[in-house]
């Protein structure tokens, strides 16, 4: 009993030394459209401190990227470098699940239901993976080596809150996008009393997803 | 998993017949339904039975309405991991053909061996081989010495098949046929037919003074289709076919078929 309320008692003081630092803290807004103006779903955004500081936060996270209907969910997922990553299948079939990224090279031989051992990504980047039961399922991992990111939602916005204030590099990536990360890079500074907008206009690849169904009937000699 | 499909199509000349004024061109509604188990299996292959229920029905020639009842087993592997692995196949069909016109009711049997591969992210292509059998009641002989056994034949035909993607969702493809085997003609009655066919009997689907000919043939065929993914289950497709078709004693016949069906799985 007596373990308990000074366990109650640390956890209140944590607590409280985490309000204090993040009460000094900004928001960083990005707005992320395509060549023709059209608002960009899952663009991840990242800042990276100028100052090398606050990268001490990265820790190992325990995260998940499903399947259902056949379907990686969500299409892009963003985990800390180091994350830990369950591939829980939620369909009446196996999946086997793996990737060819030089960041993560891996494979979830045929299986159902959740895998015993997650899958460690320790190099930062993206992670395209696939399955080879069903061709035309398509997924992606993005692993940050900042704690500061964002993903865009179907208004092409996101909001990273609790940013220290300072000097950032930020930059965007998404899976069609054309040309590399880096050159999207931009210096922003976080301010703790505003909140800093920036926008970026991607030229995105047409996408060939293999179709799901295929039909026609037969000839008829 | 199942799938369904409804279509129209149009077949220039339904009864294969080489003289103009016996050509016969009539359209079909197409629905189909299917149910497949679907077993992936290790080392990239899988195993598919798969139940299926198919019917036509036509606008003006009904004796060709028909319904169909089959089951098909299906082994694939893949040879490598990834969409771009190559892959082949062996698949089993059987279906029994329900005809208005019972005359061509009977068994369809086929043995089909695939390959493909994703040559490029826009490329897909496949190549098959396909034996298929053809059984029916034997019908009284209308000529002597000349079988009534029209519906029954065999025949093989080698497909080849590119697809390329348009965009995100319009797939085009283009198909080249070459088929050997049993055809059949339904036309009036002509001495040169009679003399290189295999089979006769009289053939009440398109009017009195009509007889189906029975002879060997060879196929060729070319396919354009054009696909469009309109939702993540479901297909449009449009496609047109051009078949030239050689027989023994030059009774020669062209057609052909537009066809544009609607399929969704799910």
């Amino acid at each position: 009993m007596r373990n308990l309320i000074v366990d109650k008692y640390i956890l209140l003081v944590g607590l409280l030394f985490a309000w204090m630092d993040m009460s000094g803290a900004g928001e960083l807004q990005a707005f992320v459209k395509d060549q023709n103006g059209k608002p960009v779903e899952d663009a991840v955004v990242l800042a990276t401190p100028l100052d090398g500081s606050h990268v001490q936060m990265l820790k190992q996270q325990r995260n998940e990227v499903d399947q259902i209907d056949k379907e990686y969910v969500p299409h892009v997922k963003v985990v800390l470098v180091g994350s830990n990553v369950l591939f829980p299948n939620k369909d009446n079939i196996r999946h086997h699940v793996y990737s060819f990224s030089p960041g993560k090279v891996f494979e979830l031989p045929l299986y159902s239901g959740t895998p015993a051992a997650p899958v460690q990504f320790d190099k930062a980047g993206p992670v395209t993976l696939g399955c080879n039961i069903h061709d035309w399922m398509l997924g992606y991992i993005y692993v940050a080596d900042t704690p500061f990111y964002g993903k865009s939602a179907k208004d092409g916005k996101t909001h990273i809150v609790d940013v220290p204030p300072g000097d950032y590099s930020v930059r965007v990536w998404h899976p069609d996008m054309k040309g590399s990360e880096e050159s999207t890079s931009r210096k922003a500074t976080v301010d703790a009393t505003a909140v800093t907008t920036m926008e970026w206009q991607l030229t995105l690849k047409p996408v060939f997803r293999i179709p799901r169904v295929s039909g026609g009937a037969g000839s008829a000699y | 998993m199942g799938n369904s499909d409804v279509g129209v199509r149009h077949d220039g000349n339904v009864n294969n017949a080489q003289l103009n004024h016996d050509i016969a061109g009539d359209s079909a509604l197409l629905a189909g339904i299917s149910a497949t188990g679907f077993f992936p299996l290790e080392h990239g292959s899988s195993l598919s039975v798969t139940g299926e229920t198919r019917v036509e029905s036509y606008d003006r020639y009904t004796g060709l309405n028909n319904l169909s009842l089959g089951a098909a087993l299906a082994f694939r592997k893949k040879w490598a991991l990834g969409p771009y692995a190559p892959w082949t196949g062996l698949s089993l069909s059987s279906a029994h053909l329900n005809y208005s016109n019972n005359i061509r009711n009977g068994w369809r049997h086929q043995v089909a061996i695939r390959g493909g591969e994703r040559i490029l992210e826009r490329w897909n292509v496949r190549a098959e081989y396909l034996y298929e059998r053809r059984t029916a009641k034997t019908q009284q002989p209308d000529q002597p010495g000349i079988s009534g056994d029209i519906f029954s034949y065999n025949s093989r035909a080698v497909t080849l098949n590119a697809e390329y993607a348009w965009d995100e969702s319009i797939f085009l493809t283009c198909g080249v046929l070459l088929r050997r085997g049993g055809v059949v003609a339904t036309t009036s009655e002509t001495a040169n037919m009679i003399a290189s066919s295999e089979a006769i009997a009289d053939d009440p689907v398109f009017g009195e003074h009509f007889y189906a000919y029975r002879m060997y043939g060879t196929t060729r065929g070319l396919d354009v289709g054009l696909n469009v993914a309109v939702s993540r289950n479901s297909l449009l497709r449009a496609s047109i076919s051009r078949l030239l078709t050689h027989t023994a004693g030059d009774n020669d016949y062209a057609k052909t078929v537009q066809t544009v069906s609607w399929n969704y799985s799910y």
